[in-house]
Order: C-alpha cells, then structure tokens, then sequence
C-alpha cells in the first residue's frame, strides 16, 4: 500500500481560513491514511510530508472567485499560480510546494484544494458559501 | 518633471495588509501615507471580561510570527499586577522560547523576505533556484527556531505551555539536549549568515532616529522591565502611558504611536544592536566591527545584518540556557488574583512591545492596551520614505517603487500586528 496523507491548514480563528482544519477534522476516521491539521508553516510542512508518495492538502484560497468556489491543483504537475493567495502571512504553502519541487523533494503527487473564502476577519463564523463547500468536499474526500 | 503618481496594489514579503502612498511634484514630495487597511484590532475591546490568565493565549492570536512577545508581554504585564516572581529556572525558559521565536522569525525575514530584495528577485521561490544552498541553510536555520518552539511550546506556531505563573509543564532535559548539535550548526550558521549578507549593495541612507528598546543590567534586551533610549530616556515600564502616546490618523486603521513632544521612534533590531552593542557577547562584538556595522547602526537596510548577529545571540543564548537550567524545579509559581494595573514589556523580533491590564479582584480583565512594535514604527518608516525619496526622484516608477518596498521591508513590519497586504501608491505631479 502505497503511503498517503491528508493535510488540512487554516486558522480557527479567522472565519473562513478555518475551511482546511474543518475539512480534516471532519475527515479523522473516514479514511484510511493519515489524516492532520496545521498552520502552513512552510518548513515543517516540507518535513511533515517527507516520506509520503501522495499528499493531499486542503486550505482557503482568497483569488478573486466567488465564495465556496472549490479548485483542484495537481501541484505534482504545475505550480500554484502566482495571485494564490492562501494565507494572511506570506511565506505558506505556495513557497513550501515550490522550494521542495527544486530541491527535489516534492513527493510523488500533491493535489491541492484550495477552498475561496469569503471572510478572513478574526472570529469563528463561516460564511454560508464556505460552509457548504466544506460538506461538499469533506464527501468527495471521504469517498476518495 | 510632470506629475506623478505611483502605485503598489500589493506590497509582497510583508506580514499583513497595508499600503503605501507617495505623492510627488517634480522632485518634491507633497504627500506621503504608509497605511494600515484591517479593520482596527478589535483585541483590546475583546479582552475585556475575560479571565487574566486567559491574556497570553488570547493575544499571542494576533500574530503567527511573533505569538511568544505576545505571551510574554501579557505575561509580564499580569505578574507585575500580581507581583508574581519567578525562579531563574522559568526565566530561562521563558528566554529559551523567547530564542526559538527569534531564530523563526529572523530566519524568515531574512532569507525569504528580504534577500530577495537585495540579489534583485521577486520571491525566495526565484531566488533558490540560483542561491540553493543559501536557501537551504536559511530554511534550516528556521526548522532549529521551530524545533525550540515545539518542544516548549507544544508546536511551531501559536504555542501554548506558557501561562502566568511560568509554564505548565518543563521539558525533559534529554530533549533539551537533544536540539544542541542543532543549535551549534545553527550559531555557526547565523555568523555565516551575517558574513554573506554583510556584502551586499547597501543604499548610502542614515536617519537620526530615537531608537527605543527594553533594558536588562546584563542582557542583550530580550526580556526586561524598564526601557531605554537614546536620548536619554530610561523608565519603568509603568511609565509608559506618561512617555509615549498613540494617535489616530485618517489614512490608517492602526495608532500611531509617539513620544510626547518628540515624536517619531524606532524600535526593532537597529535601537537593540545600538542601544545595547556591549551586552553582545565579545566575538559577536567582533564580528560585527569586522563586517563594517559599527557599534550603533542608523541604515535601515542594514538592519539584515543585525538580524544575522541577533540569531547568533539567540543560538547562543539557548545553548548557554541549556546548560545551566535544572528543568526538576517547579514549573509555574502559584498565585491569587488581586485587582491592580500591570505593565508588561518584552522584545518581539521586530522590536518593542508593551501591552498594559487593569484586572479586578475576581481577576477579570477591566482593559486592556496593547502596543505593537509596527504601530510605534510607522512614523519612522513615513519619515524613512519622506528622506529616502529625496535625491532619487529620477528614478522610473518601477525602480522607485522597489527601492521604497525595500525601505519599508527593512523594518521587517507586522501589519497582522499592528492592525494587514500593502498597496503601494505613487502620485506624480
């Protein structure tokens, strides 16, 4: 069996950045692989996925689409784009993604789901768009 | 020259969200704002009502890159109301997590911040693809900062084992050994650091600034209980409402904070390393002389070099930590609330930060203020830009507009803190 992992990152406390700590709490039992939240800090992001074929990360993004839009990036194959915007510092995991590419230290595949927020203001509230797409995912994830 | 206005949406490498504003007419500079968009903070309003003990963990939320000066401030502020005093073994520990953050910090803000700057790219991500070894070595220097963090902490970022009193649990001590052959690599590695960055291209620019710091008889100021400057100020933190003042301009959502009747300061790297140079230990001391920084330090560009210096002082300072702390001593004091106000100061990597709590006898927070080191330094970074414009005027928009990003990436600013993403604006006439 090849070894997998599921990495949620947000901050509870930002609306709607929370979506990827969500998202792997809600995942914890319903799949077989390694499922962890985390803050996005790129460098022990770059070790906590050292030894893992196929990484899955989800996170809010803040590009400019719609609220609850969901996008999928085979961050094996291309980068994240430049305007990916997914944290409110601005080291995250844009940086740890393409530093371990050159470094060759990118696992075999990573697919990124970035989730667009709405809010990222300090509190605990979800938008209605980000809640919804956080069930939707969370079963498309679960199922995966 | 005809007017001109310049623009940055979104000024990268900075933590948070902000803007800056440049109006020019010809070659004088007829309006200047370094703005701050978020909302003001709501934190101060927010704490009140709640618990004392609940202050640490609750402001260290403000920021993902300084949470530790955000607990030891609140710290601080608390064990002055409860006149609480710890033993040397929980100071230590105190200042051990004090040098992850440090180490976390000012490896980021060098290496992927502001570098960059320095070699001509647009990120670390283009950098590391011609300076990898470089790169590497500034990542490693960034996982030793969050080993510290988590083994004191619990995790990287937004610890959480800090509370008043001291801590709730002291490491075992065969963790604690085990992060010296780390912390050795990382000491030489900083001065390596400090070696490679002290040969870039420096703009010719020096400010007069009042440089504002904490105050330790002995140390290098991480923690301490009284402030200095260098025009002669030198007070108890309780002081600080009578010194200094915040003000609320138009075009930013984040106080300005001043020195009654004087005005701007400067906080950060540059006022430690001046104010404090002899308390470096002696081969620091050397080393700096050797690289041209001098015994104080008034170019805000070189504040990349001092950060360098002040990893090396934080590798050395927990090894030396290491070595002396008896981690079977007990791991917090105990304490009961009483109802009193209390100051609290302590360095963050990005410089000073004072946070003040007026507690009740049921230990319930009555209110609070806190004082972020970017909010105090951005009048210093308006009149840094104001200065620095002057005699480059010449410049296309374009170059401008990087050289200006660089001048306000030197003061490694926390816009998160002090309120958050710069727009650059540059308006010509």
């Amino acid at each position: 069996m090849t070894s997998s992992i599921v990495i949620g990152i947000g901050n509870a406390f930002r609306s709607d950045d929370a979506a990827g700590w969500i998202i792997a709490e809600r995942l914890i039992g319903r799949r077989q692989d390694t499922v962890l939240r985390h803050s996005g800090e790129p460098t022990s992001l770059m070790s906590l996925w050292k030894g893992y074929e196929h990484v899955i990360i989800v996170d809010a993004v803040r590009s400019g689409a719609p609220a609850g839009t969901v996008v999928r990036v085979d961050a094996s194959a291309t980068p994240l784009p430049p305007n990916w915007v997914a944290s409110t510092h601005s080291m995250g995991i844009r940086e740890a993604i393409e530093l371990a590419r050159l470094f060759g230290s990118l696992p075999k595949t990573v697919i990124v789901y970035g989730i667009e927020v709405d809010t990222v203001a300090i509190g605990e509230e979800l938008s209605d768009e980000v809640a919804l797409a956080i069930d939707q995912l969370v079963e498309e994830l679960a199922h995966a | 020259m005809s007017e001109r206005e310049i623009a940055v949406d979104y000024l990268a490498r900075v933590e948070g969200e902000g803007a800056m504003y440049l109006s020019l007419d010809g070659d004088t500079v007829t309006d200047l704002q370094f703005s701050i968009f978020e909302p003001p903070r709501f934190f101060e309003a927010f704490l009140q009502g709640r618990r004392l003990d609940e202050a640490p963990d609750l402001t260290s939320r403000i920021c993902g890159i300084c949470p530790v000066a955000y607990q030891m401030s609140a710290i601080n502020a608390m064990e002055d109301v409860l006149d609480i005093h710890v033993t040397n073994d929980i100071r230590d520990l105190r200042l051990l997590l004090y040098c992850g953050e440090w180490i976390e910090s000012h490896a980021l803000h060098v290496y992927m911040l502001h570098t960059p700057d320095f070699l001509g790219y647009e990120s670390s991500i283009h950098m590391a693809a011609d300076h990898p070894t470089e790169v590497k070595r500034g990542l490693r220097i960034k996982k030793i900062g969050n080993g510290l963090m988590t083994l004191l902490g619990g995790r990287e970022v937004h610890p959480i084992n800090a509370k008043v009193g001291g801590f709730y649990k002291m490491p075992a001590r065969l963790d604690l050994e085990a992060l010296v052959p780390g912390l050795q690599w990382g000491l030489e590695a900083a001065i390596d650091s400090a070696r490679w960055v002290s040969n870039f291209d420096f703009p010719d620019f020096e400010r007069d600034y009042e440089f504002v710091s904490a105050d330790h008889p002995t140390e290098y100021p991480i923690l301490g209980s009284r402030l200095v400057s260098s025009a002669g100020l030198d007070i108890a933190a309780s002081e600080w409402n009578n010194v200094f003042e915040e003000r609320h301009v138009a075009h930013s959502n984040a106080l300005h904070a001043m020195i009654r009747q004087r005005g701007a300061y400067h906080v950060g790297p540059l006022a430690r390393y001046s104010l404090h140079f002899e308390k470096l230990p002696d081969h620091l001391q050397e080393l700096a002389i050797e690289l041209g920084v001098g015994t104080e330090c008034r170019n805000p560009f070189k504040s990349i070099i001092v950060r360098c210096l002040e990893m090396a002082y934080a590798f050395e300072t927990a090894l030396n930590i290491i070595e002396r702390i008896d981690v079977t001593t007990p791991p917090a004091v105990p304490y009961e609330a009483v109802a009193g106000v209390g100051h609290g100061l302590s360095e963050a990597p990005r410089g000073l930060l004072y946070h003040r709590y007026e507690i009740d006898a049921d230990g319930l927070i009555v209110n609070a203020q806190l004082t972020p080191p970017t909010a105090q330094n951005q009048l210093s970074i308006e009149a840094d830009l104001r200065d620095f414009v002057v005699g480059r005027t010449h410049l296309p928009d374009e170059d401008l507009k990087w050289q200006l990003e660089q001048a306000i990436r030197s003061y490694d600013p926390c816009i998160s803190c002090a309120t958050h993403f710069l727009d650059l604006t540059v308006h010509r006439s």
